[in-house]
């Protein structure tokens, strides 16, 4: 297994972190292992798209089949937005 | 004899070589770039003059007041009655202050030598004076804490770890202190640092202490200022000299330390006045501060130096209202990673970050929503429960975390140098390194040695490895997540 280090920036996000992607896995799983990276400040908002530089990827293809380097920057966005988590329970 | 008599000529006693070259007594490695002949620096003045028993006289007075109130004040159980949140702005500054001030006297002990005129090396050697002096009164008036709270304890280890503000502020006090030339620590230090951001601290947040009863912390602050004041001075002089011989350089050199000294003060003051101030106790946002002493004065400054606002100016005013709430967010998700406790920002509290900062604080009030929904979610006290676990990006210039743009667009770039690839969190990031990179290539950041096997890729392993910090130094939820104003379900 070839694991590849990427950075990878989710909108509505604080901080860039470092995710570890199979060259054999989806674009998919890496974008949900991007989100549960980033879950304690961001809530998943809907449907997303991933993109590399301007390269908009394939969710069903491999990272090995899109030539993704070491260290690239991804770029997570909201293609479809729900709402964020409900603000309740807060006393005033 | 009168102080008239013989003070000019005394602050400025300089001599002829005869049987040495003037090249090789001030070299140009050691005594800065642009290399100029003795005599063009002739008209070199101080706008503040003083002898060395004035100066002894002074700081001996100085010492006998802040002694005084360290008899009155200094006790653990006089820090015990300060809000929690305030300590970790102590904690912060206590770790920060005592060995960079200490790496000032390396700075100014160069100048002392290698300053191209007497007045100059003299007025550098009260300014070594004066950094010992900042080194000791930190670490004299916190030590009798360090057996009563492991994380101020721990402060004193700070510089000698790996951990990651530890690596942010030894790149930056390493090249502005300790590396620097006497030209380039002159304009960095003296001018920008000192003359354009200290204020912040020392008069901004000295007025913070005294709204939070922090009496000791307002006059350990206000004590260095007037020290601060006088040798921050050397700057002007240096500069005009610069501006006048090789202005790109001096406008190169006020840029680079501008952004630099900022990343710095955003996270340290920003902290303090915006998060860890007790909200009753503030008077103005971090923002507003820096709107008053840096981006007026600094401004007008620059101005009459004839040198421009920096390059990246617009990117600067939009961090103004960005960076340090992204760090701090993000610094709250990894608080395992430093050595002071964090908290979350209440509906109050974010009431008046709202009203504060009405530009960016919508886009991150989301962030806080989820921290909270997070911590409705688990028991109080069980801080890893909220609490990233990923490896953080660092930006391969200043080492901070990669908190620079906005939630919707973060501002890294990425280059490739040398055949390898680079990530900077902004753009006058990589402008400075791109200037110089002979100078920072060579540099591993956090990401580099986890990658190189260097470092673990665990963050608990990484955090007792290579950070230095265990369970009971280690930062927490101030609160352990048991807020008044935040309601868990009864499950």
């Amino acid at each position: 297994m070839t694991v590849l280090p990427l950075y990878a920036f989710v909108e509505g996000d604080t901080l860039g972190v470092v995710v570890l992607g199979r060259l054999e896995g989806t674009i998919a799983e890496l974008g949900d292992n991007l989100l549960r990276a980033v879950g304690v400040r961001v809530g998943r908002r809907g449907s997303y798209q991933l993109f590399a530089g301007e390269r908009q990827l394939d969710p069903n293809t491999t990272l090995e089949a899109h030539a993704l380097l070491p260290l690239d920057r991804l770029d997570l966005v909201w293609t479809e937005r729900r709402p964020g988590p409900a603000r309740g329970a807060v006393r005033p | 004899m009168q102080r008239d008599a013989w003070f000019e000529l005394a602050r400025d006693l300089d001599w002829d070589f005869s049987y040495v070259r003037e090249e090789d007594v001030f070299p140009e490695a050691t005594s800065g770039r642009p290399w100029l002949p003795q005599t063009a620096w002739r008209d070199w003045e101080e706008p503040y003059k003083t002898t060395f028993a004035d100066y002894v006289a002074n700081q001996s007075d100085k010492e006998r007041a802040l002694a005084a109130v360290r008899a009155a004040l200094g006790r653990s159980s006089d820090f015990e009655r300060l809000p929690r949140t305030w300590l970790s702005g102590l904690k912060l500054h206590n770790a920060m202050l005592p060995l960079a001030e200490f790496a000032a006297v390396i700075g100014n002990l160069r100048a002392a030598r290698f300053g191209r005129t007497a007045a100059w090396r003299t007025a550098a050697s009260f300014g070594a004076l004066d950094e010992l002096r900042h080194t000791q009164i930190p670490l004299l008036l916190m030590h009798p804490l360090v057996a009563w709270d492991r994380q101020l304890d721990w402060t004193h280890k700070f510089f000698h770890t790996d951990n990651w503000v530890a690596i942010a502020a030894r790149h930056l006090v390493d090249e502005l202190l300790l590396g620097a030339d006497p030209i380039e620590f002159a304009v960095g230090t003296n001018f920008v640092f000192e003359t354009g951001f200290t204020n912040l601290q020392f008069i901004g947040l000295s007025a913070v202490a005294h709204e939070v009863g922090d009496r000791l912390f307002e006059t350990l602050l206000g004590s260095i200022q007037s020290d601060e004041a006088r040798h921050a001075q050397i700057g002007g002089p240096v500069l005009a000299k610069l501006v006048e011989v090789d202005r790109p350089r001096a406008q190169r050199l006020c840029d680079k330390w501008f952004w630099r000294s900022w990343l710095l003060f955003a996270v340290v003051t920003g902290f303090a006045m915006d998060y860890l101030t007790p909200l009753a106790e503030r008077r103005a946002s971090f923002k507003e501060f820096m709107q008053e002493w840096i981006v007026d004065q600094f401004l007008h400054t620059l101005r009459e130096y004839g040198l421009e606002r920096p390059w990246y100016w617009e990117t600067f005013l939009s961090a103004l209202e960005h960076y340090h709430h992204m760090v701090y967010a993000s610094a709250y998700t990894y608080r395992a990673s430093v050595w002071f406790d964090l908290v979350v920002p209440g509906p109050d509290e974010r009431a008046w970050l709202g009203e504060k900062y009405p530009a960016s604080w919508p886009s991150l009030e989301p962030v806080w929503e989820q921290i909270t929904a997070r911590w409705r979610e688990a028991d109080p006290g069980n801080d890893l429960a909220v609490h990233g676990t990923a490896i953080v990006g660092f930006c391969e210039l200043c080492q901070l975390v990669l908190c620079q743009g906005t939630p919707a667009k973060n501002g890294a770039v990425i280059s490739k140098h040398g055949g390898q690839r680079r990530i900077f969190c902004s753009e006058p990031c990589r402008w400075i390194f791109e200037s110089e990179p002979e100078r920072y290539a060579s540099h591993a950041g956090i990401v580099q040695r986890v990658l190189e096997g260097k470092a673990p890729a665990n963050l608990l392993a990484l955090l007792r490895e290579s950070f230095g910090l265990d369970y009971d130094s280690w930062g927490k939820d101030a609160f352990g997540g048991d807020y008044p104003w935040l309601e868990r379900e009864r499950r």
